[in-house]
């Protein structure tokens, strides 16, 4: 047995097929006359405002940009990268050598030099 | 002015007249402005969006979408403002139905979202023509009917 609650919802199911407009054509004609030249309230923006779909190509802009400068500095990078490698690689063996000889880390470096210039 | 577009947006109102007096007699209840009011605003919105129509959708679900959001705008509007009178629904099975109307009036105050949701339901949208109405997608408009049915329910049998 359906409950009120059910036959509630039922009736209001069914109402749009058993509504109808209480305007007469004249009515209808004269509410439509004064739509088309009155001002709206509401913009297609205001009513549906875009979510998703396909983004203009100006949002893409920023991102563009982003590219191509990471493009132009990816070889300071690279650089920027490959001496500091170098800087620690140098300064491991400066300690490596100094624990190994038990002197100063510092003085490695100019022991190296000159014996990279020698050979 | 263009007078086919003229001849295609009367033939539309002639068509959709039942729907749109509908909607705007729906979300018109405890409002400040009268259905005709409501009707004027619909068509003027549909006016100017006529042109943009693409037919990607049915008729009746683009004419219901643009009805039921500018309503919602009414309404968020009329925060602050005088309540009216409740409209006429032309409804034979809903005269002197106070349990049909106090149905009405707790649709009425469900959250914004969840009463575009039912209502569309209730006026025989499918869940995917519903996705379409209010821009959400399907598994929403499944979790939030099946939610608000059971409010609804649950809050009618409380104050019943």
């Amino acid at each position: 047995m359906k409950s009120d609650f059910d036959m509630q919802w039922h009736i209001r199911a069914h109402e749009l097929d058993s509504s109808r407009c209480p305007l007469d054509g004249d009515q209808l004609a004269a509410i439509m006359a004064r739509a088309k030249t009155a001002t709206p309230s509401l913009t297609h923006t205001d009513l549906f405002p875009q979510t998703s779909g396909i983004r203009p190509l100006s949002s893409l802009l920023p991102l563009a940009a982003a590219a191509c400068l990471a493009l132009i500095l990816s070889p300071l990078f690279r650089n920027l990268h490959a001496s500091t490698e170098d800087q620690v690689t140098h300064r491991g063996l400066q300690v490596y050598f100094a624990c190994n000889n038990s002197c100063n880390a510092d003085n490695v470096l100019d022991a190296l030099d000159a014996k990279i210039s020698r050979t | 002015m263009n007078k086919d577009k003229d001849t295609a947006f009367a033939e539309l109102v002639e068509r959709q007249r039942t729907l749109l007096w509908h909607v705007c007699s729906d979300y018109s209840l405890s409002a400040a402005w009268t259905v005709e009011d409501a009707m004027q605003e619909v068509l003027c919105v549909l006016w100017n969006d006529f042109d943009t129509f693409q037919h990607r959708s049915s008729e009746s679900t683009w004419v219901y979408r643009v009805a039921t959001t500018t309503m919602l705008h009414l309404k968020r509007r009329q925060v602050n403002q005088p309540q009216g009178e409740m409209p006429e629904h032309h409804n034979p099975a809903a005269e002197d139905n106070e349990n049909y109307h106090h149905l009405l009036q707790l649709i009425d105050n469900l959250p914004e979202q969840d009463r575009q949701i039912v209502r569309a339901h209730l006026d025989g949208f499918s869940q995917i023509e519903i996705a379409r109405i209010v821009g959400c997608s399907l598994p929403t408009v499944t979790r939030h009917l099946a939610r608000s049915k059971k409010i609804l329910r649950k809050q009618y049998e409380q104050t019943r």
